[in-house]
């Protein structure tokens, strides 16, 4: 159970923010949205795209709290939502997201964040990511860059823990072979 | 002796920092390559676009203008008192229907009344009619039960109420 700076677990924002507590709804996306962002950044985003990403992510949560059971966790969850966001995103540019994120990579421009530009594992990296099905580089992302447990993926995204392990084993495969 | 699948499976752990390796593991990345590899490959993922930058401000003030303007969904059943109740009836319901339904899901048997076996009691010649002759008349009438899998001998059961409708008027049914 994610817990805030401010010492409030998210179950009890959630509550809080039904009750009408705007604030409660309000610490929620301080404390998930860098998250969410690089999330979205590193499954193929484009930069323009990420901070309206995570705000209908936020929206759609918040709208439909009727839809988290809260056996799974609210930062998986809200995975689950933006992955579904930005598959939706994809279908209307028909791949050219990928695309746009993929050559901008190749072509090694400078990166405004400074995240890994100059870093050629990483560059390969998200190369390599875009190339994986779906849902192995969501499992890959939430395995490595959320740091979540198996469960919680197969929670967030609705499979099994077997199943997110067998989808990060074949990814990592895929990238080594990338990579090597 | 390192047991590679459990370091990998701790390496995404090791990259946020929340364990750290032993200096046998550390000397274990030194000569096998594959596991190197991978711990190369969890190391760039977990710093992954690391600097994305979200305006958590502006975006949680966009979100709250949307969310007054409309307010959180909420399932109608939910927000009925006594929806244990509704929830009640409609199981009752459904059981209803699926009880008066469930005999047209089943292959005729005899002395089975469904209304398939009505209706071949009111049209004996359908009854007579072998799989081919079936087929066509369904094909006359464009029933889609006839085409619908190659290789498939179409059912009378499997036919939907308005295909039977067809095909008793083809007959001189009612």
């Amino acid at each position: 159970m994610l817990v805030g700076s401010d010492g409030a677990p998210d179950p009890e924002l959630v509550v809080a923010w039904r009750g009408g507590d705007e604030r409660a709804a309000g610490q929620l996306v301080h404390r998930h949205a860098a998250a969410l962002g690089r999330y979205l950044a590193a499954s193929g985003a484009t930069s323009a795209d990420v901070d309206d990403l995570v705000q209908d992510t936020f929206f759609k949560a918040f709208r439909g709290l009727d839809g988290w059971r809260g056996d799974g966790s609210f930062r998986g969850w809200l995975f689950r939502i933006a992955g579904n966001l930005l598959k939706d995103r994809f279908r209307q540019n028909k791949g050219r997201i990928f695309l746009e994120i993929e050559e901008h990579d190749i072509a090694g421009s400078a990166d405004p964040a400074g995240e890994l530009a100059a870093d050629e594992t990483g560059r390969l990296l998200q190369q390599g990511l875009l190339r994986l099905p779906r849902l192995q580089r969501e499992v890959f992302l939430l395995r490595v860059q959320q740091g979540l447990e198996y469960a919680e993926i197969a929670s967030a995204l609705g499979s099994t823990t077997g199943a997110a392990r067998v989808h990060y084993h074949h990814a990592v495969k895929r990238l080594k072979e990338l990579l090597a | 002796m390192i047991d590679c699948a459990a370091m990998r499976d701790r390496m995404p752990e090791a990259a946020r920092g929340t364990v750290s390796w032993t200096g046998a593991e550390v000397a274990h990345l030194a000569t096998c390559t594959d596991c190197a590899l991978e711990w190369r490959i969890v190391r760039a993922g977990a710093q992954l676009h690391a600097g994305t930058a979200v305006a958590a401000d502006r975006v949680a003030a966009a979100v709250m203008a949307r969310l007054r303007a409309a307010p959180p969904e909420r399932s109608v059943i939910r927000r009925l008192p006594w929806r244990g109740s509704v929830i009640g009836l409609l199981a009752a319901a459904a059981s209803v229907v699926l009880i008066l339904s469930a005999p047209r899901l089943q292959r005729p048997r005899a002395g089975n009344a469904s209304d398939t076996a009505t209706a071949l009691g009111i049209l004996p010649e359908l009854q007579a009619l072998d799989d081919g002759q079936l087929r066509s008349v369904l094909q006359s009438l464009g029933s889609t039960a006839a085409d619908a899998t190659p290789g498939v001998v179409p059912h009378l059961e499997d036919l939907t109420d308005s295909e039977l409708q067809l095909l008793l008027h083809s007959q001189g049914g009612e």
